[in-house]
């Protein structure tokens, strides 16, 4: 059981996310830096797909009410178990009574900006078609179907005691670097409307920095940047669209729809973002500038696959580690 | 003779170059230690020699890896010559593939001597840390 | 935009659109469910999710070549039958303009016309439910009138309100929550269209239809 004293802004439980249900316009929802929800949870042997929470704001604080073992992961913000200084992405053991603090993430060797509480057998909330993840829109999943508040109670999940605390893993940020001309960078497949863009709002795609606006969250990240402009005024139909489309409305300002973006749209695409990249825009914060890199569909899918291995390989190394006794 | 103490620049540039940790020279009039800590080169005053009666103790590698001074994404080490450390914080880190495993210290002390430069491939027992335990401190 | 052709896409690597050719009808969209039906059989694909007069695959895994289910969308596409489905219809009670249509006034002035002409020509068809989108239960409609199509703004509002009835193109929709739209609001009901506890939560599905019915209109 967790009681949450100080929530801060956007905090959320979220899961993977919730797929199968956009025949209902349900969207996916879920953690906008995947790899540390899942990170957190392999090093806490808790299922990869287990809830977490997301702190977007801080400070954010936490009681734990019984003895948990938890790993925060995601963005370093100074965390403190009652007095002591705890490391990023490590597994550790609160007792009962014991206040977890998270502060605002200062410059380290990696920008980010979210972090995430994973505790060992995940937040049980319930399953709401399929997933724990909040649905903000429509205010269902997750904690109550809305952001978490200065009181609220959470409770862990039946125990299945194989969490072992007192060792960690490498951030994939560190592991996984990505950047173009020194910033950090995100591959994109041009999307339908790609061609009917001018040449040099392509160009200026891929060879411009884009600022995340201060008008970015969960739903979308605007951007401000060059204009980008269609060869001729297009007006589509509503169609399907996924985290990660670039959209481009009649402003030539691009949105990319994150995570709670609605899952169809009518503006037009000129790229998508690959799934396999969609984390670093999670970590991404509000001031800074991403670049785009062109990618064709095998580099895509070997991205995807690098992540699958480094999900792979972490959950191998840390069996290996906590079946060996080790985790003193 | 010159005295080493005028060649502190040019030692020290060897000693990065040669990317060793410590470079001690002893003798009967003088003591040199200079210490390289991966960002700079500097000389660390030391008191005379302990007593034999409270011997330091060496902390070794519990795993080949990376021997890494600082978790990844912080930017200074955390263990540096003359620090105090209580017992079971981490002096450093190893870094097996993507897990992180601390070097924690045995007992609370003062870190004399850092053996390993960071971001160096350890092997299983190498020695990473002198420490001086303080008297009467358990684990 | 209207092809003479079916014209296929990638969103990334998470899904495929396929967008039909012409203009947006309802013997296409027809087409479009039964190519929906079939589609959500094909291997690796976790949803098919239909649009206006499009399709997108969500993938539960991403082919290895895109190019072999691209194909064998457009080839069936070219034998696909319409699919008769008749479901049933309802009737939506709105307050029209004033501040339940804070958005009357841009339709008024792209159209030329005046506010109860506005309303009468949204509110005389029987629309069919085309595909569900956008946010939970919300209902994409066609068969509005094409005279009183507005384009979507130039810059999306933040939030409007749940029962918020819009204007977005040669579309209409009523919101079913609150949240950010580009479209233009000209009236407001009252009707839930998504309850997560009901079974089937969504109010609509395709095949159903909605009249909308004036209540007040406001000035």
């Amino acid at each position: 059981m967790i009681k949450v004293l100080t929530a801060g802004a956007l905090a959320t439980v979220q899961d993977l996310g919730r797929t199968g249900a956009l025949n209902l316009g349900v969207g996916t929802s879920g953690a906008m830096d995947p790899l540390a929800l899942a990170g957190g949870n392999i090093l806490l042997r808790n299922e990869e797909n287990a809830a977490a929470i997301e702190i977007p704001v801080f400070p954010f604080k936490v009681r734990f009410e019984r003895a948990t073992v938890f790993a925060v992961t995601g963005a370093d913000c100074a965390a403190r178990l009652d007095e002591t200084s705890l490391l990023p992405w490590w597994a550790y053991r609160a007792e009962a009574g014991q206040v977890l603090s998270l502060s605002l993430p200062k410059p380290g060797t990696w920008r980010a900006t979210r972090a995430y509480l994973c505790i060992a057998d995940g937040i049980d909330v319930p399953v709401v078609l399929g997933s724990r993840s909040t649905q903000l829109r429509g205010s269902f999943g997750g904690h109550e179907g809305r952001a978490l508040r200065d009181g609220d109670e959470l409770r862990a999940g039946r125990p299945n005691g194989r969490a072992v605390p007192g060792f960690g893993l490498m951030p994939p940020g560190l592991s996984l670097p990505l950047q173009a001309d020194g910033v950090p960078a995100v591959r994109v497949l041009p999307a339908a409307e790609y061609d009917c863009f001018t040449d040099s709002s392509q160009e200026a795609l891929w060879s411009t920095a884009w600022k995340i606006t201060a008008q970015s969250d969960r739903y979308g990240y605007r951007l401000a940047g060059e204009v980008l402009n269609p060869r001729r005024r297009l007006e589509l139909r509503s169609h399907g669209i996924v985290p990660g489309v670039i959209q481009v409305p009649h402003g030539g300002q691009p949105i990319i729809q994150m995570r709670d973006a609605q899952p169809s749209g009518g503006y037009p695409k000129i790229g998508t973002v690959i799934e396999a990249d969609l984390w670093r825009l999670g970590q991404a914060p509000i001031g800074s500038s991403v670049r785009f890199i062109r990618c064709s569909w095998d580099e895509a899918l070997g991205a995807l696959a690098d992540v699958r291995h480094w999900f792979a390989n972490a959950r191998r190394l840390v069996e290996l580690h906590c079946g060996e006794g080790g985790g003193r | 003779m010159s005295n080493p103490l005028d060649h502190v620049d040019q030692l020290g540039t060897w000693l990065k170059g040669a990317d060793l940790a410590l470079l001690e020279l002893r003798g009967p009039g003088a003591n040199l230690r200079l210490v390289n800590d991966g960002a700079s080169v500097r000389v660390v005053e030391g008191e005379e020699p302990k007593s034999v009666d409270a011997p330091t103790i060496t902390v070794g590698a519990s795993s080949p890896g990376i021997f890494l001074d600082r978790h990844p994404l912080h930017d200074r080490a955390i263990a540096a010559v003359a620090a105090d450390v209580r017992a079971g914080e981490p002096l450093g880190f190893l870094q097996v593939g993507p897990l992180l495993l601390a070097v924690p210290a045995p007992r609370a002390g003062m870190v004399t001597d850092v053996l390993a430069a960071h971001g160096t491939i350890v092997g299983y027992g190498a020695p990473l840390f002198v420490l001086q335990p303080i008297e009467g401190q358990t684990s | 935009m209207t092809t003479d052709r079916p014209h296929v896409s990638l969103l990334g690597t998470t899904a495929l659109l396929f967008e039909a050719p012409g203009e947006t009808t309802l013997e296409t969209q027809r087409r479009i469910w039964a190519l929906a039906r079939d589609a959500a059989g094909f291997a690796g694909v976790r949803e098919a999710v239909p649009g206006m007069n499009n399709l997108m695959l969500a993938f539960a895994e991403p082919p290895r070549r895109p190019e072999e289910i691209e194909q064998r969308l457009v080839e069936r596409w070219n034998v696909v039958e319409p699919l008769p489905i008749a479901g049933r219809c309802i009737d939506l009670p709105v307050v029209y303009g004033g501040e339940a249509g804070p958005h009357m006034a841009d339709v008024v002035e792209h159209t030329g016309m005046h506010v109860d002409e506005i309303v009468e020509r949204h509110s005389a068809p029987t629309y069919t439910v085309f595909a569900l989108g956008s946010h939970p239960g919300y209902c994409y409609l066609g068969g509005m009138d094409a005279r009183i199509a507005t384009p979507r703004r130039k810059v999306p509002v933040l939030k409007i309100p749940r029962g918020a009835v819009s204007i977005g193109g040669s579309q209409t929709g009523v919101s079913a929550s609150d949240g950010p739209s580009g479209w233009n609001t000209i009236g407001s009901t009252e009707v839930a269209f998504f309850d997560v506890n009901r079974s089937p939560p969504a109010l609509l599905q395709p095949g159903d239809s909605i009249r909308f019915k004036a209540v007040r209109v406001l000035r």
